[in-house]
């Protein structure tokens, strides 16, 4: 490639990128201005710069309306605009009519698009429509009906709670078992964003939670945690924490099985975001208490294999590098003498005379 | 090419500039292998890395030329990869640049620190005690970026002595911190965090996702520098072993990053009583270990003095990597358009400034850039790759690689170069673009290359 044709690229990619900023950067200002005037809008305003803005917004939600994916930060500032806009009572029906026909529209596609569904609703929400509640209804009866699946986390609460030393690694299981199927779709109905709020699997996995945590302070008591510790959420107790690093030292060793369960209890708060509210000390007692005494076999086979692989490969290449070149035919072809396409004669070559010359660079 | 070439001074220098390289690469990376994941990589260090650097430095040394003119004499009509890496290493040079000044800075702080015996900044609480801040973020880049300058203006002898003296204090300062961290309760923790982690058994092996991190980290750690590495081949005679100087770089290299990965895992786990108000667990290698330091209840003063160590070790990887990615885009300039290497560099360094300066005002490294990059640099690497095979000499380069190597690269490097490699690039093109297309930025740049590669066939074909 020549001097010349690397400019006329080169110019062609910066003109190309150029003409693509300055869209998008168009696009995003355009954006921005608006979600402004949006966000600092009151109904208050002289006509002459309430009326353009609510304008813009019913313009917005006419594009808007019928995927409001698209770009649903921009949709509910419009429908905010306009709701408090004295012109909504004569805009809502169309509003609201344009909006239903698009839910409806969703609702019976096949298959379902919560993500789809969701903007629209929020909208309709969003624009204290009156007849919400049966949308509401009809979206939480499209993830099917979990009484069952409600009744055997239930179930397995009252087994954890109940259930001595001996089969609570069982209980454990069945709890993150339905726990996890209380979430995963029935028939191909996924538990959708309305029904995960319902009070009656809000309440379960509230129960679940409870639980799990009620049984986790349970096993650090064998730490000597006091089962009601509560040491605040942002200061940590200094003296409890140097308590925590001594005991660190010693627990643990003759009871590892606790340490599978305190693991077992955590990954399930985690897998179901219930472990935000738990004390921070009580984390770290847990990190201390179900921490490693010893390397597993396997990671003792990978640290020795990894080290021993990269080390013995230092040595071997180390020791043949020294040796040089092996002895070849001095016949043999090489870049200089099989095809010198494009090779740049200028270079300074070192040809090798005999095998036994070793490498100098 | 240059009239006059620099050329090495010895082997084990410039063995020591590419370990150096790859160390300081994988320093700009958010995460590391564990567990299996250290399998996958062990076996696609030899199956990719490998083959891929020994191709660097081969094709450097054999057109004794920079990348972009390697490449045009590779096969007609490809010269545009040399200069996509090129802009690749120019990127990877800023964010390498933005990581090293944040090290640096942090390293003088805790020099501060340790000279007032005052508590760092890592220590828990530190606002209210206090801890000294210089704040002077530009002023190290502007030092940073004079100090890599002066050193490239006579190139490849110098290059070897600043990087030997750099990995020296860097591998020591690793190496001491490391051995301090190892006893500390939790370490075995760290351990079994870096060797067997709960939550990745050997089953493992038989899914996709420790391959793909694993190449995920290697392509980091080597391909971005691709550039630097044929620039490096080139400061080589025709006759010396680029195969052996290669596969012993990374193999040393690898060892390296291993005991970064151990001292990071240490870092994450071991016991201290700010191990909650940082989250430990998900606080960044380097920092966890600089956190664990300023925390595990040692005196003021000897912390920072700890933490000034263990941040002016990684800073001298990071140098080292911003020696070699400054010279993967001066060597073409120089080849290319014939200018000295005394106006390149300044110029060069001048941009990196500026940028630096621009994106500085984020508060972290832009992710953006990393993301972009790794699209960029697999794409890159299968050009690459797809020149050598479309050229067709690899044959003759693997001929001319042997005759004068003390190792034999057989058809399955062949192989390895003109299939594998290909091969795995697209798995992480599919699975980078997955992931991260719906980010316009990025689809604009592809769309741009796309397009300006396809103007200037045309105009090269009405041309000719």
């Amino acid at each position: 490639m020549k001097s010349k044709q690397i400019m006329n690229f080169a110019m062609m990619a910066i003109i190309i990128a150029v003409i693509m900023f300055i869209i998008f950067d168009a696009a995003f200002r355009a954006r921005a201005n608006t979600l402004t005037a949006f966000s600092n809008y009151s109904p208050q305003w002289e006509d002459a710069l309430r009326l353009p803005v609510e304008q813009r917004a019913f313009d917005v939600m006419g594009q808007l309306s019928s995927d409001p994916q698209q770009d649903p930060e921009l949709a509910m500032a419009a429908i905010n605009v306009l709701r408090r806009s004295p012109t909504w009572s004569e805009r809502s029906p169309h509003v609201y009519s344009q909006l239903r026909a698009v839910l409806e529209i969703r609702l019976s596609e096949k298959p379902l698009s919560l993500e789809t569904i969701r903007p629209i609703y929020n909208l309709l929400e969003a624009s204290e429509y009156a007849d919400i509640a049966s949308y509401r209804d009809r979206i939480i009866a499209l993830a099917g009906d979990r009484t069952a699946l409600i009744a055997a986390v239930q179930e397995a609460v009252v087994q954890l709670q109940m259930t001595g030393e001996d089969g609570v690694d069982e209980a454990l299981k069945n709890l993150q078992r339905s726990w996890s199927a209380l979430r995963v779709p029935i028939d191909d109905k996924p538990l959708n964003w309305l029904a995960a709020n319902t009070p009656e699997i809000v309440g379960i996995e509230l129960q679940a939670r409870n639980a799990v945590e009620r049984y986790i302070r349970q096993v650090l008591v064998t730490f000597g945690i006091p089962q009601d510790a509560q040491y605040g959420k942002s200061i940590p107790d200094q003296a409890m924490i140097e308590w925590l690093d001594n005991q660190a030292q010693i627990v643990n060793t003759s009871r590892p099985q606790l340490r599978q369960r305190l693991r077992a209890s955590v990954t399930m708060l985690r897998m179901h975001n219930a472990e935000e509210n738990m004390d921070p000390v009580i984390i770290m007692a847990i990190n201390l208490a179900s921490r490693h005494h010893i390397v597993p076999w396997s990671g003792i086979l990978i640290g020795l294999l990894t080290i021993i692989m990269l080390s013995f490969g230092i040595a071997y290449a180390a020791v043949r590098l020294r040796r040089g070149p092996t002895p070849v035919d001095v016949n043999a072809e090489t870049m200089e003498n099989v095809e010198p396409i494009d090779l740049d004669t200028d270079a300074e070559t070192r040809s090798r005379s005999s095998a036994s010359i070793t490498d100098v660079g | 090419m240059q009239p006059f070439r620099p050329r090495w001074t010895d082997r084990s220098g410039a063995i020591i500039a590419i370990v150096g390289l790859g160390l300081g690469m994988t320093l700009i990376q958010q995460q590391w292998p564990v567990g299996v994941q250290l399998i996958t990589w062990l076996i696609l260090l030899c199956v990719f890395c490998i083959p891929f650097v020994v191709l660097e430095l081969g094709t450097g040394s054999i057109f004794q030329d920079s990348l972009s003119e390697s490449c045009r004499k590779s096969a007609k009509h490809s010269e545009i990869v040399g200069w996509i890496a090129v802009a690749v290493a120019l990127v990877a040079m800023i964010l390498v640049t933005n990581q090293a000044s944040v090290f640096l800075g942090f390293a003088y702080d805790s020099v501060l620190a340790a000279i007032a015996n005052q508590p760092n900044q890592l220590t828990v609480h530190a606002d209210a005690m206090l801890a000294p801040e210089s704040k002077g973020g530009l002023l190290v880049v502007a030092i940073l970026l004079a100090l890599v300058q002066v050193r490239l203006w006579r190139g490849a002898p110098v290059i070897a002595r600043t990087s030997t003296l750099l990995v020296i204090m860097g591998t020591t300062g690793v190496l001491l911190i490391t051995a301090l961290l190892m006893l500390r309760p939790g370490a075995i923790n760290g351990l079994s965090y870096l060797l067997a982690p709960e939550n990745n058994k050997l089953d493992a092996l038989w899914t996709p996702g420790p391959w793909v991190f694993s190449a995920g980290v290697i392509i980091v750690s080597w391909a971005m520098g691709s550039g630097a590495l044929t620039a490096y081949g080139s400061y080589f005679n025709r006759s010396s072993d680029t195969t052996g100087i290669g596969v012993l770089s990374v193999l040393i290299c690898s060892l390296g990053q291993f005991i970064l990965f151990l001292s990071f895992a240490l870092g994450q786990q071991v016991i201290h009583p700010g191990q909650v108000a940082f989250d430990q667990e998900v606080l960044w290698g380097p920092m966890a270990v600089g956190a664990v330091l300023a925390n595990v209840g040692w005196p003021s003063w000897w912390s920072a003095l700890m933490i000034a160590i263990w941040f002016l070790s990684l800073g001298s990887f990071l140098m080292v990597a911003l020696l070699a990615l400054i010279e993967a885009v001066t060597s073409p300039l120089v080849d290319k358009f014939r200018i000295g290497r005394e106006r390149v560099v300044p110029g060069l360094c001048l941009t990196v400034f500026f940028v630096c300066a621009i994106i500085g005002q984020e508060e972290a490294t832009p992710s953006w850039a990393i993301d972009g990059l790794f699209g960029a640099m697999v794409f890159t690497t299968l050009c690459q790759a797809i020149v050598a095979w479309r050229a067709m000499k690899l044959d003759a380069i693997t001929r001319h690689l042997n005759a004068y190597s003390a190792f034999r690269l057989h058809y399955t490097y062949r192989f390895i170069i003109a299939l594998a490699i290909p091969l795995l690039s697209c798995v992480l093109l599919v699975f980078w673009s997955m992931g991260k297309m719906e980010w316009p930025m990025i689809a604009t740049m592809l769309v741009c290359m796309c397009v300006a590669a396809i103007i200037t066939t045309r105009l090269q074909g009405r041309n000719g």
